[in-house]
C-alpha cells in the first residue's frame, strides 16, 4: 500500500511537468506582449528589454520553457506581471479561500446528496423518488453562474437576508457561495447514491440479512450503503474536480478573492505568469484529491486493497470510467 | 436495409416508454426549429436599438421585456438559439471525431496505447473549464475559437470512451472473423468495431452537449466567449447582471433558456442511454 502511494505521488511529478508545458505553449501562443502592457506603448526599447529579463520572459520559446520548469522544480512559479510579486505567494493567500468554499461546499454536497439518494432509492417509484430525481435533474441543468445570480436575486435583492458580495467579514457572506456550489454537486451525488443502492438492495445478502432480524436501517447503513459506497466516492473525488473549475465563476459573481477571481482577472490583464500557476495550483490540487480519494476506496472496501497490491497503478483509471456521465 | 430499420423501430418502441425524454425530444425539436425559422419567428432584428423603449418590463407586446439598448429579448433569445446550439453540436462535434480517432487508435494499436493515454490523462488533470478558458485567450474570443475551446478541452473524455469500448469489442468472433478474410485495418474498424461502439457514443456525446453548451455560456458570461452585440445566452446573462436590482428579468430569462435546452438534453441523453443499452438500464 505504501509503495502505492510513493509511486502515485512520484507520478504526480510528471504530470505537473506535462501540465506546465501544455500551459506554457498556449500561453505562449497567446496574443498581446507582456512588456508593452506594463509599461505602455511608448516604453523605450531598452526598457522593454529589462522588464523581460526582470520577469524572465527573455529568449527564445525553449528558453523560456526550460527556465519555467527549472523554477518549477524549485518551487518557483515566477513573478507576477502585474504585481512583480511572486505568484506562489498570491496564490497562497487566495487558495485558502478557495478551499474554504470548496470544503464546505462538497461537505453539503455529501450530505444532501447522499441522503436524498437513499431516501429516492428506498422509496423508489413514489412521489419522493420522482421529486427527488426530478430536483436532481434540474440541479445539473442549472448553469451554476446563473445558479449563484439567482440566489443573490432572491437572498439578497427580494429578501436582503444575505449579502451580495465579498468574503471573510461574516460568515453570511459564505452561505450564498456554498450554496451555489454544494447544491450542483449534491445533484450528482444524488444520482449515483441512488442508482448504486438501487443496485446493492437487489443484492442476495441483503435479503439475508433482512432475513436474520436486523433492523431496518441498519441494514441500510450498514450492508448496503458500505457497498454502495465505491461509485459514490468516485464521483465525489470527480466532483472535487468539478467544484474547483466551478469556484471560478462562483467567486467571479460574489466577488470573492480566491484563486479562481484571480485566474481570470490574470486571464483578462494577459498576466501569463500568475495564470500558469493557478493552473498548475488546481491541477496539483486535484492529482492529490485524487489520490486521496483512491485511498479512501481500499478503507471502503477492503478488495481494493489487493488489486493496488497485486496490479500496477493504472488500475485506479478503470473503475472510474462508469462513474464518469455526469461529470 | 430492413434490418435496419426494424433495430431503429425497436430503439423508439424502448424509447417512447420514456415520458420525460420524449418530453425532452420533443422541446429540443422545438429549439432547433426555433434557431432555424429565428428570422421568420422573431419579431425584432436581435441588434434593434432604440432607445425610446430601453427597459421595458415583461408586457403585451414585448413577452420578456426590453434591454437597456431597447433591443427586445424575445428576438434576442431566438436568435441566441442559434449559437447555443450550433456550439453545443459542434463543439461535441469536434471532440466526437478528435476524441474518437485518438481512443480507435489507441485501442487498436497497443503500442501507441501508452503514449495516447498518458497524454490524455495529462490534459484531464487540467480541468476542463480551464483549459477552455486558456485556449479561447490564445486564440482570441470568437464563434469558432469558442467552439474550438470547449471541443478540444472534453477531446479527453471521449477518448477513454471510444477506447473502452473498442478494446471491449477488438477481441470478439465477427472481429477475428473479418480480419480472417483479409480485412484491411480501416476497414475493420470502420465496418465493424465503431458500429458496435456506436451507442455509448451517442450516449456521451449527447450529455457532452448538455455540459458543452453550460461551457461555452460560462465562458461567454465570464467574457471569453461570444462578445455583445451578438445575441449569446451567456453573454446575455453577464450584460443583464448589471441590473439585477432593477430589471431583474434580464438575468432570470436567459437562464431559462439555457436550463430548458439542458434539461432536454440530459433527459434526452439518459433516455438513450436506458434503451441503447439495456445492460445499464436499472
Amino acid at each position: 500500500m505504501l509503495k502505492y502511494i510513493v509511486k502515485r505521488l512520484l507520478w504526480i511529478i510528471p504530470v505537473l511537468i506535462g501540465v506546465t508545458i501544455i500551459v506554457f505553449t498556449i500561453l505562449y501562443f497567446s496574443p498581446g506582449d507582456p512588456a508593452y502592457l506594463a509599461l505602455g506603448d511608448n516604453a523605450t526599447p531598452e526598457a522593454v528589454e529589462a522588464y523581460r529579463v526582470e520577469m524572465g520572459i527573455n529568449g527564445t520559446y525553449w528558453e523560456r520553457l526550460g527556465r519555467t520548469l527549472g523554477g518549477l522544480l524549485k518551487g518557483d512559479l515566477g513573478l507576477s506581471y502585474r504585481s512583480r510579486t511572486p505568484v506562489l505567494d498570491e496564490l497562497l493567500v487566495r487558495f485558502k479561500v478557495t478551499f474554504d468554499i470548496s470544503a464546505w461546499s462538497i461537505v453539503l454536497g455529501i450530505i444532501l446528496g447522499i441522503f436524498f439518494g437513499i431516501i429516492s432509492a428506498l422509496k423508489q417509484n413514489t412521489i419522493w423518488d420522482s421529486l427527488s430525481t426530478g430536483c436532481a435533474l434540474f440541479g445539473i441543468s442549472m448553469p451554476m453562474f446563473w445558479q449563484g445570480l439567482m440566489l443573490i436575486l432572491v437572498f439578497s435583492v427580494w429578501l436582503g437576508w444575505l449579502p451580495p458580495s465579498g468574503y471573510g467579514s461574516s460568515w453570511k457572506q459564505m452561505v450564498m457561495p456554498v450554496i451555489a456550489l454544494g447544491v450542483n454537486s449534491s445533484a450528482t451525488i444524488m444520482r449515483t447514491t441512488r442508482s448504486s443502492m438501487l443496485e446493492v438492495m437487489r443484492q442476495d445478502y441483503i435479503r439475508t440479512a433482512k432475513a436474520k432480524g436486523q433492523t431496518y436501517w441498519a441494514v441500510v447503513i450498514h450492508h448496503a450503503l458500505r457497498n454502495a459506497m465505491i461509485p459514490i466516492i468516485t464521483v465525489i473525488g470527480l466532483q472535487l474536480g468539478v467544484l474547483l473549475a466551478g469556484s471560478i465563476v462562483t467567486e467571479v459573481i460574489f466577488s470573492i478573492a480566491g484563486v479562481g477571481k484571480y485566474l481570470v482577472d490574470s486571464l483578462n490583464a494577459r498576466d501569463y505568469a500568475a495564470v500558469q500557476g493557478c493552473v498548475l495550483l488546481i491541477a496539483f490540487v486535484s492529482a492529490i484529491l485524487n489520490l486521496i480519494v483512491d485511498i479512501i476506496y481500499t478503507f471502503i472496501d477492503p478488495r481494493m486493497k489487493t488489486m493496488y497490491e497485486t496490479s500496477k497503478g493504472g488500475s485506479a483509471h478503470s473503475k472510474k470510467k462508469g462513474a464518469q456521465k455526469t461529470a | 436495409m430492413k434490418k435496419k430499420h426494424t433495430m431503429l423501430s425497436e430503439i423508439w418502441r424502448r424509447f417512447k416508454k420514456n415520458k420525460q425524454a420524449v418530453v425532452g425530444l420533443i422541446v429540443l425539436i422545438l429549439f432547433v426549429l426555433v434557431a432555424i425559422f429565428a428570422k421568420q419567428i422573431a419579431p425584432y432584428w436581435y441588434d434593434d436599438q432604440d432607445a425610446n423603449r430601453a427597459m421595458i418590463a415583461p408586457c403585451m407586446q414585448y413577452p420578456f421585456g426590453t434591454d437597456n439598448l431597447g433591443r427586445d429579448v424575445l428576438s434576442r433569445l431566438i436568435y441566441g438559439s442559434r449559437y447555443s446550439l450550433s456550439i453545443g453540436f459542434l463543439a461535441v462535434g469536434i471532440s466526437v471525431l478528435t476524441g474518437g480517432f485518438l481512443g480507435v487508435i489507441a485501442a487498436y494499436y497497443p503500442k501507441l496505447d501508452n503514449i495516447i493515454m498518458r497524454c490524455m490523462d495529462l490534459f484531464m488533470a487540467i480541468p476542463q473549464m480551464l483549459l477552455a478558458m486558456c485556449i479561447v485567450s490564445a486564440l482570441g474570443s470568437s464563434l469558432f475559437n469558442l467552439m474550438l475551446a470547449v471541443g478540444l478541452s472534453s477531446t479527453p473524455k471521449f477518448a477513454r470512451v471510444v477506447r473502452a469500448s473498442v478494446l471491449a469489442t477488438r477481441e470478439q468472433e465477427f472481429v477475428e472473423a473479418a480480419r480472417a478474410i483479409g480485412a484491411s485495418n480501416t476497414r475493420i474498424i470502420l465496418h465493424h468495431i465503431l458500429p458496435n461502439s456506436i451507442s455509448a457514443l451517442i450516449v456521451q456525446a449527447t450529455l457532452a452537449m448538455a455540459g458543452a453548451i453550460i461551457s461555452a455560456s460560462a465562458l461567454s458570461f465570464l467574457g471569453f466567449g461570444i462578445q455583445a452585440p451578438m445575441p449569446e445566452w451567456g453573454a446575455m446573462l453577464s450584460a443583464g447582471r448589471k441590473y439585477i436590482r432593477t430589471q431583474a428579468y434580464l438575468t432570470v430569462i436567459p437562464g431559462l433558456a439555457i436550463m430548458a435546452v439542458v434539461y432536454a438534453l440530459n433527459v434526452v441523453g439518459d433516455g438513450l442511454r436506458d434503451c441503447l443499452d439495456p445492460r445499464l438500464k436499472k
